[in-house]
């Protein structure tokens, strides 16, 4: 008796005893790292808040390495078919798992490659755990909460402490405070339930944005059933995938071959694309159903004499009275299903379909566009392994033409891996809920391209290379007759001495574009070129610096247009002690206008990840700081400033400062208990 | 209307045809430093001293860019001598209107299985109805050096007298190719070269040569001027390989080819015969 009354006094207390056993934020620098490695700062400013969400997911819901299959391996990042092949014949040959250490024993795999991968990794020791039952037994009424209840609560709020002209004008309905609020509470690894509401700056409710969903997994036969928010992962994505996805950049190979999660609940405060319903799926021997249903309100320009939708604002912003004119003006009602079958390691494929039917028809402009209020589309989509060459794609109809993604990775050396795919959507091919591979971020409509990369681990370095030949058969919003482009990425990373990385880094974009030559409208073409080094070094095992210079060149011969950009910035990351973080970053930069703008990715709040052009003269600093006094609570803190000296003004339109200062203070409260 | 602009497809492409052998083009051309094939002769020669047997191809596009007026077809043949490898083959191209023919000799010297040079000596006519004919001789180098067991060096220069048809100069291609092969493995090579022609801009040129199981090969690779892409399988049985090459020209469309290449008394796959030829383990 004396023992337990110690074990529950130890149990109870454990937090405090373990505040300093981990290195903090662990899942943070993880997730960082992970998303430096796949990501690239594109030549648009857009936020990955998203992104980062789903690495951060990955990383907090491990894949269990003895029931995992090739195929559920793959969605690690990093881990090719073949890579997953190897992990899976080991299994076979030498039985399950103990340790994720155990990747360690296999000669085959890189070890750089098992330190990147095995976060996203876990051994269920089910037979190992803590005994708990004799607890159960004796006082199971005495617990405030049982054990298998968990609460993970994230709160952030920012604000720009500079007045911008839309608060000045009172144009904005609402006050200057972004805040944004998330609860999960998971009951057994098998029951979450969320809630998340999100307001904007400017944005008058405080749940300006509200989303919900209840979701049970792996109950008998039931694998998954989501009440609420949930979106779809399908194939290739096509025809339905989440509202954000990866796309071209520093790894050639991970981005070319999505990896669909078919059906989780949506937990991101982007305000679009995602159902709202009931969506379940159930695995029976190697086949996989799935069916949802959807209806919800979307934002919506509704033309008043004829009730006919003009467009669907995909921003979720409504700061303005114009704006909340359009929040829920139409709905949408979206029901389907998908069949699944896998056979062994060697083969997965599904067929799926939807129909959408909208309160209003579309008002079309040209006859490609959406016209009408109902749709259907109708996919297949595959995933070959036949080691060493994986081969997969999608089709999708839409009853009145088909897209399609086919691609293939061969690896015939493990440290050496070739991707090449070709995609193929036609103009008339209007997809609502896609988000393939390609240039027009998720886009799947009048692009054809071809993508060819390779990655190589070579014993000098590793070598991320791709090139990726595009061409928009019809005009487009920027274009008004058919154009094409291409780009060409090539990096090189080395770890010179014992803790010290360089990398290297050029990318080349051609691309044509419409200019005024002489007032007449003409389409020429356009190079922009990136030039980048970057040096990381460990000073000690708490501090590590980041140095990069990069330079930008925009060109466009025709115009006599030639412009560039610098880019210089100095970056520290300190671990103070085991519970205090900081991280620190000056940025100088100096580009001829925002055609030559220099982006940069920054360690932001734990689940915000955005790319901000850097242009015009000036710099811009942060400072963020992430204390952990307790295992259960995180509490961060970050300022931004962005300074430029001989500016007037910064930003346009309702978002003008009328300063040459943009500055921010944010913080967030992550508990999980 | 369509002879038209044949005929304008045919100006400005003539010339700049791209070097035969289904294998080549499926490597966008990156092979300078591989040349291990008779369809060598026409790019860099040197590379016919690596095979010790004796082999024959032919090659046939039947429609470039959809064009069957584009058509052309090559055939060649190599004999290893004891002092080197003599080489012959031929070209058509074009239609009843527009033809042109080429017949190509090749030389090639293999010091020491480590350096390889090569000589070509092209006749080439042409002939356009209605506007009469015309013909040309020119000198093709090569060279291809084994840096290591696996890695090669190679370049080739075309055209050096720089010879033309009619009146106007440089109608024939004057180039300069140079490039590297690399054999990652056994079963792999990575190409990669450059390509300076007098009168485009410089085209770089990359290609991986993947031997998947020992009858069959994959292979692709891209260029950027023009900006192509290309892939191809190579299906080697016995005395016989058969390869298919596509390429995609980003405005131009797809183009197919196919190739045959019938090798006598090589018991080895190509890579692994040439290996033991040139004494690399």
């Amino acid at each position: 008796m004396m023992k337990i009354v110690f074990n529950i006094l130890f149990l109870t207390l454990s937090p405090f005893f373990f505040i300093n056993s981990q290195i903090i934020d662990s899942t943070e620098i993880k997730t960082e790292e992970t998303l430096d490695e796949i990501l690239d700062e594109s030549f648009v400013e857009e936020d990955n808040s998203d992104l980062y969400n789903a690495v951060e997911e990955l990383i907090l819901n491990p894949i269990d390495l003895n029931t995992a299959d090739v195929f559920e391996l793959q969605k690690i990042p990093g881990i090719e078919s073949s890579t997953a092949e190897i992990i899976l014949s080991y299994r076979n040959r030498f039985g399950p798992f103990y340790s994720v250490n155990e990747l360690y024993a296999m000669r085959e795999l890189d070890r750089d490659l098992i330190n990147r991968i095995i976060p996203f990794l876990k051994v269920d020791k089910e037979s190992i755990k803590f005994d708990s039952t004799l607890f159960q037994e004796d006082f199971s009424e005495a617990r405030i909460l049982p054990s298998d209840i968990k609460i993970y609560l994230r709160s952030r709020f920012g604000n720009d402490l500079q007045t911008r002209k839309g608060f000045e004008d009172g144009i904005y309905l609402g006050n200057k405070l972004r805040a944004y609020n998330r609860l999960f509470v998971k009951y057994s690894k098998q029951i979450q339930a969320g809630i998340l509401i999100d307001k904007d700056a400017g944005e008058r409710d405080i749940d300006d944005f509200k989303s919900f969903h209840l979701n049970v997994k792996n109950y008998g036969v039931l694998n998954n059933l989501v009440l609420g928010d949930y979106v779809l992962e399908f194939g290739q994505g096509l025809m339905l995938w989440s509202p954000y996805g990866f796309s071209k950049g520093a790894d050639a190979i991970f981005p070319v071959k999505r990896k669909g999660k078919i059906l989780k609940p949506y937990t991101s405060a982007t305000e679009y694309d995602f159902m709202r319903g009931v969506a379940a799926t159930i695995d029976y021997s190697g086949f996989s159903f799935t069916a949802f249903y959807s209806s919800k309100k979307i934002d919506a320009n509704v033309d008043s004499v004829t009730n006919k939708i003009t467009s669907t604002p995909k921003t979720g912003l409504h700061l303005t009275e114009n704006d909340l004119m359009k929040v829920n003006r139409a709905s949408e009602k979206i029901f389907g299903g998908r069949i699944s079958y896998k056979y062994d390691k060697f083969f997965n494929a599904g067929m799926s379909a939807y129909q959408s039917k909208f309160s209003n028809e579309f008002e079309s402009t040209s006859i490609y566009d959406l016209s009408g209020s109902n749709f259907r589309y109708y996919s297949f989509d595959y995933d070959v392994n036949l080691s060493p060459v994986n081969i997969f794609g999608e089709f999708v109809y839409n009853e009145t033409s088909v897209a399609s993604l086919n691609g293939i990775i061969i690896t015939p050396l493990n440290n050496f891996i070739i991707t090449a795919s070709i995609r193929s959507y036609p103009r008339n091919f209007i997809n609502l809920h896609g988000f393939a591979f390609g240039e027009q971020s998720g886009n799947t409509n009048n692009e054809f391209g071809i993508y060819y990369g390779i990655k190589w681990r070579s014993n000098f370095g590793l070598i991320n290379f791709y090139y990726d030949q595009f061409r928009f058969p019809f005009e487009t919003f920027e274009n008004p007759v058919p154009s094409s482009g291409n780009e060409f990425y090539l990096s090189y990373s080395k770890n010179f001495f014992n803790k010290t990385q360089l990398n290297l880094r050029f990318k080349s974009e051609r691309k044509d574009v419409t200019e005024n030559l002489n007032n007449i409208k003409t389409v020429v073409e356009r190079i922009r070129n990136s030039y980048r080094a970057e040096l990381m070094y460990d000073i000690s095992s708490r501090l590590r610096m980041k140095s990069r210079i990069e330079y930008n060149t925009y060109e466009i011969s025709k115009a006599e247009i030639k412009e560039n950009g610098i880019l210089i910035f100095q970056d520290l990351r300190y671990v103070i002690s085991k519970s205090l973080l900081a991280y620190g970053r000056i940025i100088f930069f100096e580009t001829d206008s925002f055609n030559s703008a220099v982006y940069e990715f920054e360690n932001d709040l734990t689940g915000v990840l955005t790319n901000l052009a850097m242009y015009g003269e000036g710099l811009r600093w942060y400072l963020m700081i992430r204390y952990k006094p307790f295992d259960f609570l995180t509490l961060s803190m970050k300022y931004a400033e962005t300074y430029k000296p001989n500016e007037k003004s910064l930003s346009s339109g309702n978002n003008l400062i009328r300063n040459n200062i943009d500055n921010r203070i944010s913080f967030q409260i992550d508990l999980a208990y | 209307m369509k002879i038209l602009s044949t005929i304008f497809l045919l100006t400005s492409f003539t010339l700049a045809q791209f070097n035969p052998g289904a294998k080549q083009i499926s490597l966008s051309n990156s092979d300078v430093a591989l040349s291990n094939d008779v369809f060598s002769l026409f790019n860099n020669p040197s590379g016919l001293s690596q095979i010790d047997w004796r082999e024959i191809g032919i090659y046939y596009s039947p429609a470039p860019f959809g064009l069957t007026e584009l058509a052309n077809a090559y055939v060649a043949y190599t004999e290893p001598f004891s002092f080197g490898s003599v080489a012959i083959g031929g070209m058509t191209y074009g239609f009843d209107l527009y033809r042109e023919s080429k017949i190509v000799l090749g030389y090639s010297y293999n010091y020491q299985n480590k350096f390889f040079a090569g000589a070509a000596f092209n006749f080439h006519t042409l002939s356009i109805k209605n506007y009469g004919d015309d013909n040309a001789l020119y000198f093709n180098l090569g060279g291809l050096v084994y840096l290591s067991e696996d890695f090669r060096l190679g370049f080739s220069f075309q055209n050096i007298n720089r010879a033309s048809f009619g009146n106007d100069d440089d109608q024939i291609p004057v180039l300069l190719n140079a490039g590297i092969s690399y054999d990652l493995i056994n079963s792999l090579s990575i190409n990669a070269a450059v390509e300076k022609d007098l009168r485009y801009k410089t085209s770089l040129m990359f290609g991986v040569d993947y031997d998947l199981i020992e009858y069959l090969s994959l292979r692709s690779g891209f260029s950027n001027e023009p900006s192509k892409f290309s892939a191809g399988i190579g299906i080697n049985y016995s005395f016989i390989s058969l390869d298919y090459a596509m390429f995609t020209h980003n405005d131009l469309g797809l183009t197919h080819q196919v190739g045959l290449i019938i090798s006598f008394n090589k018991e080895l796959s190509r890579r692994q015969q040439i290996r033991n030829y040139l004494g690399i383990k």
